[in-house]
């Protein structure tokens, strides 16, 4: 099920009239808690008896470990999680590349074919339920005495399919208290929810079809085509993921429960650090908190320690050599930005002629296009794309194209120029202020450009991790 | 915002409300406007039911949108005689023999309408559902298609909603404050500013040496059509709309570059030119072996704005040399200079 849907909006509203109608906070979580199974078991019903048992079993695993703390406990919980994970996201990959390389060595292997059932979500709460269990362990939360509340912690649909990834510290205390209607969330919600619908389908559905078309056939690209449709590309995965996150935290505050904030404007970073600071913030966050910080962080061997979480992050993404990569060249940028920061105190504010905003501005443009190359290979399909991909970004004959679709030029020019205004409305203290009229003036700009362009649905990219 | 937060949300729900009611009225009340800006072709409708009456008009795909520029053409029935006239361009890229139909259709009992020089080309046989008709809801749409289907249908805000659409948004302001300064022809950015600013992306008179451009006899009728015989029929049947509404109506192929992309001059094309012929004993000018120079093409099938402007007058010439249009347009006499450079 989709939040662009109107079979979403036919759950959605009597979920929330039982919420909200409701005083007792049992009947509110049974009424969350059945929304998020008919949310989930919409899209492929049998994956709901997978989400039940990774329910039973944490919740299980983690009321022991709070009785007996055990290392051991939970080195096997986070080896059935992450089984799990390997087994439905990566087991199909891992077997074809042994097959090859078995090939390669004139050997047969017989590999039983796999299937491609890819549980929804099963990256987000794979993840969720471990940051749990190493905290439950780190004594940093209790364990979760009700079941039900665990339930929802796990399955509510607002984050279940693609994040954020709520920490149980943060969510688990919201789900206790029974929260009394505020109606100041509630109107900041519905807010939040049309726009991260504008951004879905008004923005990055229109820039899908550049981007797909141009990752279909990459050799016949001209120059400044591979590189406007890569514009394309970075724009709708930031518009996608961006319109997903704000319509989950619009939903979270329809139901009284606050969502952790997953984007913050990345493409203004003057540093790939501070990057991925504001780009997909709750998963950063738990690969710093949960990988990189146990391997050691940046006390003892920090290269190490950046290009393992790196390269993890680009796994997780997908199960594929293009995520192996890109996750790993994101880890070796880091690590020279690190050192390079260690040897020179900012050279561009301070060595270079050129200071202060200009240096910024060149930053976050050499920032940009750095992400944007690394882009094409979380957008490829294999590695000879992307390599053909690169040839035609950077490599003769340099070829112009002068009739670039207006479309394209508007909403890339436009888009670039509008999302910090748009992110600085979405704040509660910069939306209130304004009059009802502005408030509604925004919102029905916005659910124009959702009408406008609302036709065929698309999923949301990070479905599919 | 002050007051209550109950009261704020309560003001923004009415608001919100409020905006959405007001603009579902304003697309009932506007609808075929709005309708009009949501697809070219209806855009290009929208754009000569302000422009009525017309003397003539013009239908087709792009390649006539460059070939037959109506200031060309009035200058050359001028210079053959004819009184002052009006003329527009109502083609659209990509037209279908369909949308050809219905726009056609929807002009034919315009009063004031004299003569309609209509397309026959590979392009303009192309068949296709109209774009802006309401999809039909399959027996197995799911809930959300159907709940949105439901709403089209009740809703003319929901129904109308691609003038939301960018472009749309600019044809609305077209066809709403300019359409009055257009002749059809526009079909950039850049066409409909220079139209605006009275500056058409006309070329007089093309800078080319005289050339012999004579168009190619119709065949005799074939006993059966190989091929297009529905395509035949929506022409036979649109040329007998007209000719109920005593509007005269001609027949025209384009010329192409070279004979690689003149797909008209294949037996099947020619057979359907001639059985159209046949049927309704309306002149059909068939330029598909006519190679202009180079210079005068925009690309394979479409002129260019000299190109454009020296086959307009050759459309001229041809309309001048036939009794009954020259008759129909009121000119004195046929000239006799049927075909020949102006």
């Amino acid at each position: 099920m989709l939040f662009h849907s109107f079979t979403f909006l036919a759950l959605l509203i009597p979920t929330l009239a039982i919420y909200w109608l409701s005083r007792s906070q049992t009947i509110r979580l049974a009424a969350l808690f059945v929304a998020s199974m008919i949310f989930y078991a919409f899209h492929h019903w049998p994956s709901a008896f997978l989400l039940l048992g990774t329910i039973g079993l944490n919740y299980s695993a983690a009321r022991l470990q709070q009785r007996r703390r055990s290392r051991w406990l939970l080195a096997l919980i986070v080896i059935i999680d992450l089984s799990l994970l390997f087994w439905f996201k990566y087991a199909a990959f891992a077997a074809a590349e042994l097959k090859r390389a078995a090939a390669l060595v004139g050997l047969a292997l017989p590999l039983p074919a796999l299937s491609n059932w890819l549980p929804l979500g099963i990256s987000f709460f794979t993840f969720q339920v471990i940051a749990y269990q190493v905290d439950v362990y780190r004594g940093t939360v209790g364990a979760e005495r009700s079941l039900l509340v665990f339930a929802v912690f796990k399955s509510f649909f607002a984050q279940l399919i693609a994040g954020p990834i709520v920490r149980a510290k943060e969510f688990l205390p919201q789900l206790h208290k029974r929260a009394r209607f505020d109606p100041e969330q509630f109107h900041l919600g519905l807010f939040l929810f049309v726009a991260g619908l504008a951004l879905k389908i008004g923005v990055a559905d229109v820039l899908r079809q550049f981007a797909d078309e141009a990752f279909q056939s990459p050799a016949e690209l001209a120059t400044t085509d591979a590189w406007l449709n890569l514009y394309a590309f970075a724009f709708q995965l930031f518009a996608d993921f961006w319109g997903y996150s704000t319509m989950a935290r619009g939903l979270g505050k329809l139901f009284g429960l606050e969502l952790p904030l997953n984007f913050n404007l990345p493409y203004l970073s003057s540093s790939l650090q501070e990057f991925w600071r504001r780009w997909h913030i709750t998963l950063s966050s738990w690969f710093r908190d949960y990988v990189y910080i146990p391997l050691g962080g940046n006390r003892s061997k920090h290269t190490r320690n950046l290009l393992v979480a790196m390269t993890a992050a680009g796994i997780w993404h997908g199960a594929g050599w293009t995520f192996v990569l890109w996750g790993l060249l994101h880890g070796l940028w880091l690590v020279i930005e690190s050192a390079l920061k260690r040897r020179f105190a900012s050279p561009l504010t301070t060595a270079s002629p050129l200071r202060g905003t200009a240096a910024a501005a060149l930053r976050r443009l050499l920032l940009f296009h750095g992400v944007c190359l690394l882009w094409v290979l979380f957008r490829a399909p294999s590695l000879p794309v992307a390599s053909t991909y690169y040839a035609r970004l950077l490599l003769p004959p340099y070829r112009g194209h002068s009739d670039v679709p207006e479309t394209l030029a508007i909403w890339l020019i436009g888009f670039a120029l509008l999302q910090a205004p748009l992110a600085r409305v979405m704040e509660r203290d910069r939306f209130f202020p304004r009059s009802a009229w502005a408030q509604a003036a925004i919102t029905w700009l916005l659910l124009a450009l959702t009408l406008g362009y609302a036709g065929q649905r698309y999923d949301f990219i990070y479905f599919a991790f | 915002m002050r007051g209550t937060p109950a009261r704020n949300l309560a003001l923004y729900l009415v608001v919100v409300a409020g905006i959405g009611l007001s603009l579902e009225a304003a697309c009932r009340r506007w609808q075929t406007l709005f309708l009009a800006a949501s697809h070219r072709s209806l855009f290009k409708a929208a754009l000569l039911e302000r422009r009525l009456p017309q003397d003539i008009v013009f239908f087709g795909t792009s390649r006539t949108g460059e070939a037959l520029r109506p200031r060309a053409v009035l200058s050359a029935l001028a210079d053959a005689g004819a009184p002052p006239l009006s003329a527009f361009n109502v083609s659209t890229p990509f037209s279908s023999l369909d949308i050809l139909q219905s726009v056609a259709t929807r002009f034919a009992g315009s009063s004031g309408l004299k003569l309609a020089v209509v397309e026959i080309s590979h392009q303009q046989l192309g068949r296709g559902d109209l774009p802006w008709a309401a999809e039909s809801t399959t027996p197995s749409a799911d809930f959300h298609a159907r709940a949105f289907s439901w709403l089209e249908t009740h809703s003319a805000l929901v129904a109308e909603r691609k003038v939301f659409v960018l472009n749309s948004l600019s044809r609305l302001m077209l066809v709403s404050l300019f359409a009055a300064r257009f002749d059809g022809t526009e079909e950039f950015g850049s066409d409909y500013l220079a139209s605006i600013l009275g500056r058409p992306r006309d070329v007089e008179r093309a800078q080319a040496q005289p050339i012999s451009c004579l168009p190619r006899p119709i065949d005799a009728p074939p006993a059966s059509l190989s091929e297009f015989r529905a395509e035949r029929d929506i022409y036979v049947q649109l040329a007998r709309s007209f000719q109920e509404h005593g509007v005269e109506v001609a027949f025209y192929v384009p010329p192409a570059l070279d004979s690689e992309h003149a797909w008209e001059t294949g037996p099947p094309y020619r057979e359907l030119r001639a059985s159209i012929h046949a049927v309704t004993g309306r002149p059909i000018w068939d330029f598909s072996e006519c190679h202009l120079p180079p210079h005068l093409y925009r690309d394979a099938t479409h002129l260019s704005a000299a190109g454009g402007s020296y086959f307009s007058r050759l459309i001229a010439s041809a309309i001048a040399a036939d009794p009954r249009l020259a008759q129909a347009l009121g000119m004195r006499q046929a000239t006799g200079a049927a075909h020949a450079l102006p």
